[in-house]
C-alpha cells in the first residue's frame, strides 16, 4: 500500500501523520523535539510507522511543515504551517472557514477558502502574547502546572483582570494579585481572557467567518477555549483527534495531492477534496 | 549577449553597493573631489552635482553596530538613523564634506542638529519638505528651500552654482533615471531577466558613486540584459512597498520562496526614477516640480490618493500578484501607509504585512510568511 | 460660494455614542460635585463645559445644523467670530475627559483600539483615531480643518481621513519649519486659505471686526494665563501637578469656551487660589522636595502618576508640555494681514506642542532652559512617549542640555494614552528609585 506522510516539526514537538491512497488517515504521532529537526522528523515518522506495522519504503511522498520544515532531508516538498493547519482543519471538518492556531511560541489565524486554501492570515510570532509561552511564566509564579489551567479557570468565580500586554509585566501583575489574596482560579481565568483578547485582535484583521476551530496544543485547554468563545462571540467547533496533529494531517493531505500532481507534471497546489475518513 | 562584459559591470556595481565607500568614490576623493552625503529622495542630487561634488546616499550596511549611537538616542529611535549615526560617530563617514538632512520624517530630521552638535567638521544643511503638494504656496515654499540650499552649498564648498551647471547636472541625472527605467521595464516582462534583489543592488550602487562612473556601467548591464531571456516558473509576481530598503539580501529572502519582486514603492527603488527633471526653463523650478509634484511621493507628502494611485498603476503595469508591505520598526510614515493600503484602499491584490529593522535577523519568520503568502496567491488562482 | 450648506447624516453609532458619553459625563459630574475638595472643584467649569461641548454637537447633529470639525491647533477664533460651531477631533478620539477620569472607560477604549492591528510602537492616539474612524464614531461634519503637525503620526494617519471620507471637504494647514518672519508669513498664508475655506463651505463671511473683538478677549485670557504661570514660580508651588494643562484646553480646544466669559472666570479663580496659597506660604505639597518639568502632554493615567510623584516622591510637576503659557504676545489688530500673522505666530510658533515640534530642537531646548531657571526646577522628565519619534534622535542633545543646566533627567518609556504599556508597579519602581537616588 502506498503511503503519504505529513511531518510538522515545531520547536517543542514533532508530529507525523499518514494517509493511504484513498485518503484514509491511518494514524498520527507526537514526540518531544530533539536538538535537530531532521532527527525529530525521522524519529517521529519511524515511531508512527512502527505503531502501524508499516514500512518507510511504502511512502510515496513526504510533505514537511513547521519551523524545521526545510531541514527534513527526506521531504519531497515543504509547505508553510499556515496552509497546513488550514488544510488539515478543513479536511477534518469541511465546514471550517476560520482556524485559530495557538502554539507554544506563536499564534495565528487563517481564513479558509472553500477549496481549502488560505485566503488571508495574521500572525504573532514576535512576542509571547496570545501563545502558550504567555502562560509559562505565570504558571511558575503561581506554582501550578499548565495542564491544571483548564480545570482551575473553570472554577473561577470572578476572573481577575490581567491587563499587561507583555508577559514579563504580566508575571509581576500576577504576583501582585497572588499577594493581594486573589484566588488562583480567578487569576488563571484572567490569563485566559488576556490571551483570548489578543487572539480576538488577530481575528479582526481577517474576515473571520464560522465555522471556527482551534488547533495547537492550547486547544486542549477548555477554559481558554471558553474565554475565546465569550470574547469573540463565535462558537468554536472541536475537531476530532488531537488538535496538535492538525498541521501534520494537513501536510499529509497535501503530500497525497502533490504526489498525484507530480505524476501528471502539472501545477503546484489544487483544491483539497473534503476530508472523509478521519479517525 | 556579451557575458563577460555583463559580469564585469555587475561585479563592479555589486562591489560599489556593498562597500562603505566605493572604489570610484574614493578615487574621486583622492583626486580632490568633494562629497556630500544625504538622506532621502527629496534632496536634489542635481544641485550637489552642479556644485561640482558627488552626492552619496547615507547607508550603513557595513555597520551592524549601534553601540556608539545608543548613547545619543532613545529606545524608540529608527534603526536606519541609529546605524547611520553610529557610522558617522565612528568616523566611517570621514570621506564626507557635509550632509543634507531633509525634514521628511521625525526620525531623520534631528540628525541635522546632531551633525551640527557632534560632527561640526562636516557642514549640515536642512531642507524642509512640505507635507502637502497640492497648493502653489507649498510648491513655492519648497523652491525657496532649494534656493537656500544652493546658497549654503555655494558658501560651504566655495563654488558658484550657475544655471548652466544645473542644466548639465539635470541632464546627467536624467540619463541615470532613463537607464534605471529601462532596467525596470525589463521586469514588466512575463519572465523578467533580473531578480528584485539584483535590481536593488544596481539601484543602490547608483547612490554610492559618481554618476559619471555609474551611467556607463549601468548602460552596459541594461543593454546586455535586454537581450537575455528570463527563466519562467516564478510562483508569483510581487511588489515591495515600505520603508527605505537598501538591503538586497532582504529581497533575496523574499524571492527565495519562489516569487519574484518585479517592482516597488519605496525610496531606494522606483521613487528615484519615476520622473525626469524638465530640461527646459528655470532649473530650480524644474527640480522643485520634479521632487514635490512629479516624482512618486513618500507618505510624508499628502494628499494620500496620489500615493495609492501610484501603487495601483504599478500593480497594473507590472502585473503584480501580491504586495509585501514591509515597514521598519518605529516608522510612523509607513505604518500609516500600511493602514491606508490595508484598511482604506481596496487593492485588487492581497497584501502581506511584515516588520523589520535596518538589520533584520529573523529571516525564518520572513520566509515563513512569504511562503504562506505565495500559497494563498496560488490558492486563489484555482 | 455654495448656496445651500448641508450636514451629512451621522451614523447611528455616532449619535448613540455621543449620548452615552454625555450621560456618563453627567454621572461623573454628580460624583465630583459632592466631593467637597476646593482644589478639585476649581476644574468644575472645565468639566461642565466639556459636557456642554458634547451637547452642542449632539444638538447640531440632531437638528441638521452645519458645523465644522477642528483638529488641534485649528484657530478656534475664526469659528467663534463666524458663529460657527465646531466639534473637536480630539474630543471624539478621547471621549472628552472620560479617557482621563474613568479607568474602566479607558480600558474599554483601549481594547476596541487594539483591534485596529496597528504596530505596537505607533502612538495609541492613532489607534483611538483609526478605531473611531473605522467604527463611524465621529459625528459627520460639513467640513473639517486639519493640521499636519506635530508629528508624522498625525500627518499620515489623519491624511487617511481624506480618502476615508471623500465627501467631506477638508482643509490642511502645512506648518513651516521656520519660526522666523518667513515661517510666520507662510503660515499666515495658510490661515488666509483656511478662512476662505470656511467661508466657502459654510456660506458665511468672516467679519474681521468681530474677529478683532474675539481676539481682544482671548488676548486678555492669555495674559491671565501668564499671570497664573508667574504665581507657579513660587516655592513651594501653590498648585499641584499638571495645573496648566486644563488651561490650554479651555483656551484652545473647546468650542464653547473659546473667548467665552466662563474661561476668563475660570482663569481668575485659578489665580485667586494660587494667590491665596502664596500669601499663606502654602504649597500644594506638604513637603515639596522636587520641582519637575514633564516634557509632554498629560497622560490619560495622570491620576496615578500624580499620586506616585506627589505622595511618594514629594515631587510636583510645575510645568508640563501643554500647560506652558510661554511666550504669548498680544496680536496686532491693525489689518487683516497683521491679524493673520499674529494668529500664525500664536498657533504655530507659540502654542504648546506645535511650538516645540514643528521645527528644530531650538524651541524645545530654549524653553527647557528658561523653564528651569524661571520655575526653579531640579528635575526634567524626558519625552518618553512611544509616539514621540521626533525626539528619539535627540536624546544626546537633551542629556547634554540638562547636564549644562545642572538638572537631573529622568528617561523612561511610556505610552501617554495606554497605561498598560508601563504598568503602575513598574512606574512606581522607576520613579521612586530615581527620586531616591537624586
Amino acid at each position: 500500500m502506498k503511503l503519504y506522510a505529513g511531518i510538522d516539526i515545531g520547536s517543542t514537538t514533532g508530529k507525523a501523520a499518514l494517509l493511504d491512497a484513498e485518503q484514509n488517515l491511518l494514524g498520527t504521532c507526537i514526540i518531544p523535539a530533539t536538538e535537530r529537526p531532521e532527527k525529530t522528523a525521522r524519529l517521529c515518522l519511524d515511531q508512527l510507522l512502527d505503531s502501524l506495522d508499516l514500512d518507510m519504503l511504502q511512502i510515496a511522498f513526504v510533505t514537511g511543515t513547521g519551523y524545521g520544515r526545510v531541514r527534513i532531508p527526506f521531504a519531497n516538498d515543504n509547505v508553510s504551517e499556515i496552509t497546513c493547519h488550514a488544510t488539515g482543519a478543513k479536511w477534518l471538518c469541511p465546514t471550517i472557514k476560520t482556524v485559530i492556531d495557538i502554539g507554544g511560541q506563536d499564534c495565528k489565524v487563517m481564513a479558509v477558502l472553500p477549496n481549502g486554501r488560505v485566503s488571508d492570515f495574521a500572525m504573532n510570532d514576535k512576542c509571547a502574547a496570545g501563545t502558550g509561552r504567555f502562560m509559562d511564566g505565570q504558571a511558575r509564579a503561581m506554582g501550578v502546572r499548565i495542564d491544571e489551567f483548564s480545570d482551575l479557570s473553570q472554577a473561577a468565580t470572578a476572573p481577575a483582570r490581567v491587563s499587561a500586554q507583555c508577559s514579563v509585566f504580566a508575571e509581576s501583575e500576577v504576583i501582585a494579585l497572588i499577594n493581594g489574596g486573589t484566588e488562583v482560579s480567578d487569576i488563571v481565568a484572567g490569563i485566559h481572557e488576556s490571551i483570548a483578547s489578543r487572539l480576538v485582535g488577530l481575528l479582526k484583521r481577517i474576515e473571520s467567518l464560522p465555522d471556527v476551530t482551534v488547533t495547537g496544543g492550547c486547544a486542549k485547554n477548555k477554559g481558554l477555549i471558553s474565554s475565546l468563545q465569550d470574547m469573540s462571540g463565535l462558537s468554536i467547533v472541536q475537531l476530532q483527534g488531537d488538535p496538535q496533529t492538525v498541521g501534520a494531517i494537513g501536510a499529509a493531505v497535501l503530500a497525497h495531492e502533490q504526489a498525484g500532481l507530480a505524476s501528471k507534471g502539472t501545477a503546484r497546489l489544487l483544491a483539497v477534496p473534503s476530508g472523509a475518513n478521519a479517525i | 549577449m556579451d557575458e563577460l562584459r555583463l559580469s564585469k559591470a555587475l561585479e563592479t556595481l555589486t562591489e560599489a553597493s556593498e562597500a562603505a565607500a566605493s572604489r570610484e568614490l574614493l578615487a574621486w576623493r583622492a583626486a580632490g573631489g568633494k562629497v556630500v552625503g544625504y538622506y532621502c529622495t527629496y534632496v536634489p542630487e542635481e544641485i550637489i552635482t552642479a556644485a561640482g561634488a558627488v552626492a552619496i546616499r547615507l547607508r550603513a550596511r557595513t555597520n551592524p553596530e549601534t553601540d556608539t549611537a545608543s548613547a545619543y538616542m532613545g529606545n524608540m529611535c529608527c534603526s536606519y538613523v541609529k546605524h547611520t549615526f553610529d557610522m558617522a560617530m565612528k568616523g566611517k563617514y570621514d570621506f564626507l564634506d557635509g550632509v543634507v538632512v531633509p525634514t521628511c520624517c521625525d526620525s531623520i530630521r534631528h540628525m541635522h542638529e546632531n551633525w551640527v552638535q557632534y560632527i561640526p567638521s562636516q557642514f549640515s544643511h536642512q531642507i524642509e519638505v512640505p507635507r502637502r503638494n497640492d497648493q502653489d504656496a507649498h510648491v513655492a515654499m519648497f523652491r525657496d528651500q532649494l534656493v537656500r540650499f544652493r546658497e549654503h552649498l555655494e558658501s560651504a564648498l566655495g563654488v558658484e552654482i550657475t544655471d548652466e551647471r544645473l542644466h548639465d547636472a539635470i541632464k546627467l541625472h536624467n540619463e541615470t533615471r532613463a537607464l534605471q527605467r529601462r532596467l525596470y521595464e525589463l521586469r514588466k516582462r512575463e519572465n523578467p531577466p533580473i531578480s528584485g534583489a539584483l535590481t536593488l543592488t544596481l539601484i543602490v550602487a547608483g547612490t554610492s558613486m559618481p554618476k559619471t562612473d555609474y551611467n556607463p556601467l549601468l548602460r552596459t548591464v541594461v543593454e546586455e540584459l535586454e537581450q537575455v531571456q528570463g527563466v519562467p516558473g516564478a510562483r508569483a509576481r510581487l511588489m515591495f512597498v515600505g520603508s527605505c530598503l537598501d538591503d538586497p539580501a532582504y529581497l533575496d529572502v523574499i524571492e527565495g520562496q519562489g516569487g519574484i519582486v518585479v517592482c516597488d514603492s519605496q525610496c531606494f527603488g522606483s521613487f528615484q526614477l519615476s520622473a525626469d527633471v524638465s530640461e527646459e526653463g528655470d532649473p530650480l523650478d524644474a527640480i522643485t516640480k520634479n521632487r514635490l509634484v512629479d516624482q512618486a511621493q513618500c507618505p510624508h507628502v499628502s494628499p494620500s490618493n496620489q500615493r495609492t494611485d501610484y501603487v495601483k498603476k504599478i500593480i497594473e503595469d507590472f502585473k503584480v500578484d501580491g504586495i509585501v508591505c514591509s515597514r521598519m520598526a518605529m516608522c510612523d510614515n509607513w505604518a500609516g501607509e500600511n493602514f491606508l493600503l490595508n484598511r482604506v484602499e481596496k487593492l485588487p491584490v492581497p497584501v502581506l504585512n511584515v516588520e523589520r529593522e535596518y538589520f533584520s535577523a529573523a529571516s525564518g519568520q520572513l520566509s515563513t510568511r512569504v511562503q504562506a503568502f505565495l500559497e494563498t496567491i496560488e490558492g486563489a488562482r484555482v | 460660494m455654495s448656496e445651500s450648506v448641508t450636514l451629512p447624516p451621522s451614523s447611528e453609532y455616532a449619535v448613540e455614542h455621543l449620548k452615552r458619553e454625555i450621560a456618563f459625563m453627567e454621572d461623573v459630574a454628580w460624583g465630583l460635585a459632592g466631593c467637597g475638595d476646593e482644589y478639585a472643584l476649581l476644574q468644575a467649569p472645565m468639566f461642565m463645559t466639556q459636557i456642554e461641548f458634547a451637547q452642542k454637537t449632539l444638538q447640531h447633529v440632531e437638528e441638521g445644523i452645519p458645523f465644522t470639525q477642528l483638529w488641534y491647533p485649528g484657530v478656534p477664533e475664526f469659528c467663534t467670530a463666524m458663529d460657527l460651531h465646531w466639534d473637536g477631533f480630539t474630543r471624539v478620539t478621547l471621549s472628552g475627559p472620560l479617557a482621563y477620569l474613568v479607568p474602566e472607560y479607558l480600558l474599554k477604549m483601549l481594547e476596541e483600539s487594539d483591534m485596529t492591528g496597528l504596530p505596537g510602537d505607533v502612538c495609541t492616539l492613532r489607534r483611538f483615531e483609526t478605531a473611531a474612524m473605522l467604527a463611524g464614531k465621529f459625528p459627520r461634519p460639513t467640513s473639517a480643518v486639519a493640521c499636519l503637525h506635530p508629528c508624522d503620526g498625525v500627518s499620515v494617519f489623519q491624511s487617511a481621513c481624506e480618502q476615508m471620507f471623500p465627501d467631506t471637504p477638508m482643509f490642511w494647514a502645512d506648518s513651516p519649519y521656520d519660526s522666523n518672519e518667513r515661517g510666520i508669513t507662510y503660515y499666515a498664508g495658510e490661515l488666509r486659505r483656511q478662512v476662505e475655506f470656511l467661508e466657502k463651505h459654510h456660506n458665511k463671511k468672516l467679519d474681521w471686526d468681530r474677529l478683532r473683538e474675539v481676539i481682544a478677549v482671548t488676548d486678555t485670557q492669555y495674559e491671565l494665563w501668564k499671570e497664573f504661570d508667574l504665581l507657579k514660580r513660587n516655592t513651594p508651588c501653590p498648585m499641584g501637578s499638571w495645573s496648566g494643562y486644563p488651561i490650554h484646553h479651555m483656551l484652545q480646544n473647546c468650542a464653547v469656551t473659546n473667548a467665552a466669559p466662563v474661561t476668563t472666570e475660570y482663569l481668575k479663580s485659578l489665580i485667586a487660589y494660587a494667590e491665596k496659597q502664596v500669601a499663606e506660604g502654602k504649597g500644594r505639597l506638604e513637603n515639596e522636595k522636587h520641582r519637575c518639568l514633564f516634557m509632554d502632554i498629560a497622560p490619560t493615567w495622570v491620576g496615578s502618576i500624580t499620586k506616585i510623584l506627589e505622595e511618594e516622591c514629594n515631587a510636583v510637576v510645575v510645568v508640563d508640555g501643554m500647560g506652558d503659557s510661554r511666550p504669548y504676545t498680544p496680536i496686532d489688530l491693525t489689518s487683516e494681514q497683521t491679524i493673520l500673522e499674529g494668529l500664525a505666530k500664536r498657533y504655530c510658533m507659540d502654542t504648546p506642542m506645535i511650538r516645540v515640534s514643528h521645527g528644530t530642537l531650538d524651541a524645545m531646548l530654549d524653553d527647557l532652559r528658561a523653564n528651569v531657571v524661571d520655575y526653579n526646577l531640579d528635575v526634567v522628565i524626558a519625552p518618553g512617549h512611544i509616539g514621540h519619534k521626533d525626539v528619539q534622535a535627540a536624546q544626546g542633545i537633551l542629556r547634554d542640555t540638562c547636564r549644562e543646566m545642572g538638572v537631573k533627567l529622568l528617561e523612561f518609556n511610556y505610552d501617554l494614552f495606554d497605561p498598560r504599556y508601563t504598568p503602575e508597579e513598574e512606574m512606581r519602581k522607576i520613579l521612586t528609585q530615581f527620586f531616591d537616588a537624586i
